[in-house]
């Protein structure tokens, strides 16, 4: 099952993947309408700064781990957060409607969870509170975050192929190291 | 990160915080994390078919905008647009200051007058100007008309850049074509090649910046000259510093900006307005403190204090004891009234061109000043009656700031020592080695950073390595925020050899003790008067200011007048530090041109590092290169 995973090292803290994910979800789908909607559309994933030192700024995607055992499940009141059948954690279409009550913004380790405004089913006008987070936008088949970023710091892969990946990156950096330790000896027995 | 280490600004940073007032700090961190194509400069908006940006990693993301410029040509344009937006800005300053004089000329300015007779011959002289018996008011309005010849097309050097500089700049700059052919020609040649298809040569887009940059050093040049003309050359004076110079019992006007057009007449007109504020029930009458520039244009020529920097300008509303805050342009937060609704401030734009949503308009104009003024300073007395003695917390912090210390007046320092020859002192004392060199401490504080706290590192370290201190605008106002503008700040801070040279100097002042660690030369506008001591050295030495021990730094950059203003002080030869990464990084090859390139071509380069400790090695590494390549 695919997963979104993130190269922080990769990331410009654009969050251009914060603006498509809320066009992504809102009704109109496009940038200039979703503009105009009301309530405003919620992003789904969230680019973080953390102050790594006096003046230098590092920058993080979170995105949801749709976890297994997914705390957020465990904790809904009201059954609505689920796992579907493509392994999917979501509070939209299980057995009952998500009530706000916030117990899952309370359970994620990761904070992806946002209780916010949201339009009212096929109603044009009127809004409803409720939980907000990743669904993997069940109507594409990459989600939006993955396409959008311009670097590619969010990766939508299988865990086993984005582990080879990261793999095939180590090595290169450890061959290089070798080289470098190889020249280094050759240096010391010349001198 | 700590916000800042003013302790005024830590203080009310507190108060902000307790009463739900949003400060730019607050903002900066709801920008967070801050888009990093734009932080190094890889995005390009300049035609409508973008935006376009390059991905910095060697990824598959694209190396090219849609036009085929390359990462180098678009952080290159990006460079040469805000040093554009820089010499708008000082040019625009200057021809407001033309304009008045022009006004002033044709009897049009009635409150208005030439305030320092000797500078204003001195510039017909140097300018060109004969003065044939015609009357002071004659001569402003031709020396206006020249000023304002400048901005436009000249097949001539403009006369401010010829008449300034050493002869051996002005033969440089003339070979590798970085005359503009006019201050705003320069400007619109910058917008010109830097729009979609036209010049998509790094190297060559970074000269046209470069020739941009020397425009508006010759604009500032010329900004200094006319305010000095007409409100009168600065000489030392005492001042206060810091948010506590507010007080409890006066109706409290902070003049805020840039340009002294409209303060000196508030300053003038404040006098008379004394018994309508006592009888508004404030003790202490009116009450003027200066904020950012226009703060520092009266204090050095009136005393007045320096009450915070630009940064902090919210932080002045928040002491609950403000009454008027009165703007020009340049600097002024659009959020001013916002922070002023919470309280009873009165924000006051007085500018055609700077309105701000919320604030109060009163359009000043040279004609009608001296009333425009009243009408600004009744407002300010009318706001003192609705102020809330329960919101009222200024900070029991204030400093003595020695200012006003223009470039006519070391001079006059150095005469007492020297009367023949003033120069010759502080060029004894650069030979001996008791003065390391000089450094120029310009530009903004910034939000990225502690707000003071490169400033202050660096100028105490540099001072211990007996380097001459200079300093303007925001800079000036941190170290007098910190009571180095003191004598005090000398005998603890600098090195031997310094303290030496600024106690003989402060002795010959008829001071009691030394000159103050750092000179307070002027505001922003007034780096020319730092320029011109070295130009005088320079010239007296018969070498160019890049073979000068001389450096400059804007550790805490925030504006694109800093940017051009450090543009022009790398074209002048000076190794210049900037403490704030400027977005220039996408560009490894605009990064070598600034850093590296410069250096070869012009004398001056840029030093790019925020680390404090590092920043002083480098400068001081850059200082010594310098004497060793004069032999001493």
């Amino acid at each position: 099952m695919k997963r979104l995973f993130v190269r922080p090292e990769l990331c410009t803290g654009c969050k251009t993947c914060e603006l498509a994910c809320a066009v992504e979800h809102s009704r109109s789908k496009n940038l200039l309408g979703a503009m105009l909607e009301s309530p405003p559309p919620h992003t789904r994933l969230y680019v973080e700064a953390v102050m790594a030192s006096h003046f230098e700024v590092l920058k993080m995607p979170m995105t949801c781990r749709h976890c297994d055992p997914a705390p957020c499940i465990a904790a809904c009141i009201p059954q609505a957060m689920h796992r579907t059948p493509d392994d999917v954690v979501t509070n939209v279409g299980g057995k009952h409607d998500c009530i706000a009550c916030g117990m899952c913004v309370m359970m994620c380790p990761f904070g992806m969870i946002a209780r916010a405004p949201v339009a009212d089913g096929l109603k044009t006008t009127g809004s409803r509170i409720m939980a907000l987070k990743c669904d993997l936008c069940p109507d594409r088949d990459v989600p939006v975050c993955a396409t959008a970023c311009p670097t590619g710091a969010i990766v939508f892969a299988e865990a086993d192929e984005f582990a080879h990946q990261s793999r095939v990156r180590a090595s290169f950096v450890l061959s290089q190291a070798r080289a470098v330790g190889e020249t280094t000896m050759v240096q010391a027995q010349e001198e | 990160m700590e916000r800042s280490i003013s302790p005024d600004s830590v203080l009310l940073l507190k108060t902000a915080q307790a009463a739900g007032v949003t400060t730019a700090w607050d903002r900066y961190e709801s920008q967070l994390p801050q888009c990093g194509f734009g932080e190094t400069g890889l995005c390009c908006r300049h035609c409508l078919q973008g935006p376009c940006r390059i991905d910095p990693f060697e990824a598959t993301g694209p190396k090219y905008g849609i036009c085929g410029a390359s990462a180098d040509v678009i952080v290159a344009r990006g460079l040469a647009r805000s040093v554009a937006g820089g010499t708008a800005s000082h040019s625009a300053h200057a021809k407001h200051l033309a304009h008045t004089m022009l006004k002033y000329g044709r009897g049009e300015a009635p409150d208005y007058g030439i305030k320092d007779q000797d500078k204003f011959y001195a510039v017909l002289a140097r300018v060109g100007i004969a003065r044939d018996g015609k009357s002071d008011q004659e001569l402003a309005g031709e020396l206006a008309q020249l000023a304002l010849a400048e901005f436009s097309e000249r097949e001539e050097p403009p006369v401010w850049l010829e008449t300034t500089i050493t002869p051996g700049r002005m033969e440089k700059f003339k070979r590798l074509g970085l005359i503009p052919a006019g201050l705003d020609a320069g400007v619109a040649d910058v917008m010109h090649r830097t729009t979609n298809g036209v010049d998509a040569d790094a190297v060559n887009i970074l000269l046209g910046a470069i020739r941009c940059a020397i425009g508006d050093y010759t604009g500032m040049y010329l900004a200094t000259d006319l305010s000095d003309i007409l409100f009168g050359t600065p000489t030392p004076v005492i001042a206060g510093a810091n948010l506590g110079t507010l007080k409890e019992d006066a109706v409290n006007v902070a003049v805020h900006g840039h340009n002294p057009v409209l303060s000196e007449v508030i300053v003038a007109q404040a006098l008379g307005m004394e018994a309508e504020a006592k009888a508004a029930g404030a003790p202490g009458g009116i009450n003027l403190v200066g904020i950012c520039c226009t703060g520092h244009e009266v204090m050095m020529r009136h005393g007045i204090p320096t009450a915070t920097n630009s940064l902090s300008q919210e932080l002045a509303i928040v002491t609950g004891a403000l009454d008027a805050c009165v703007v020009d342009y340049q600097c002024i937060m659009p959020s001013l009234p916002e922070v002023a609704a919470k309280y009873h401030t009165a924000i006051i734009t007085t500018m055609p061109i700077a309105k701000i949503t919320g604030a109060t308009h009163i359009e000043f104009d040279e004609k009608n000043a001296g009333e425009k003024a009243r009408e600004v300073l009744r407002l300010a007395i009318e706001a003192y009656k609705k102020r809330d003695p329960a919101k009222m917390n200024i900070p029991p912090v204030t400093n003595d700031a020695l200012a006003g210390i223009s470039a006519e007046a070391v001079i006059k320092v150095l005469a007492q020592v020297n009367p023949d020859d003033p120069l010759q002192p502080l060029i004894d004392n650069i030979v001996n080695g008791n003065l390391l060199g000089v450094c120029l401490f310009a530009g903004c504080n910034d939000v990225k950073i502690t707000q003071d706290k490169t400033f202050v590192e660096l100028v105490k370290a540099l001072a211990a390595e007996n380097v001459l201190i200079l300093c303007t605008g925001c800079a000036a106002g941190s170290f007098a925020r910190h009571g180095l503008l003191t004598p005090a700040a000398t005998e603890k801070y600098a090195g031997p050899g310094l303290k030496a040279v600024l106690t003989a100097l402060g002795q010959a002042a008829g001071l009691d003790g030394p000159l103050p660690m750092a000179l307070h030369t002027g505001s922003c506008v007034d780096n020319t008067r730092a320029a011109s001591i070295a130009v005088a050295l320079a010239n007296k030495l018969e070498v160019d200011v890049s073979q000068l021990p001389v450096v400059a730094t804007a550790p805490e950059a925030a504006m694109e007048k800093a940017v051009s203003i450090g543009t022009w002080a790398v074209a002048m030869g000076l190794p210049t530090h900037v403490g704030v990464v400027p977005p220039v990084t996408g560009s490894p090859l605009v990064v070598q041109v600034l850093t590296q390139t410069a250096k070869e071509l012009l004398g001056g380069y840029f030093i790019v590092e925020p680390d404090p400790k590092a920043a002083v090695a480098k400068m001081v590494g850059a200082l010594k290169e310098r004497r060793q390549g004069l032999g001493i």
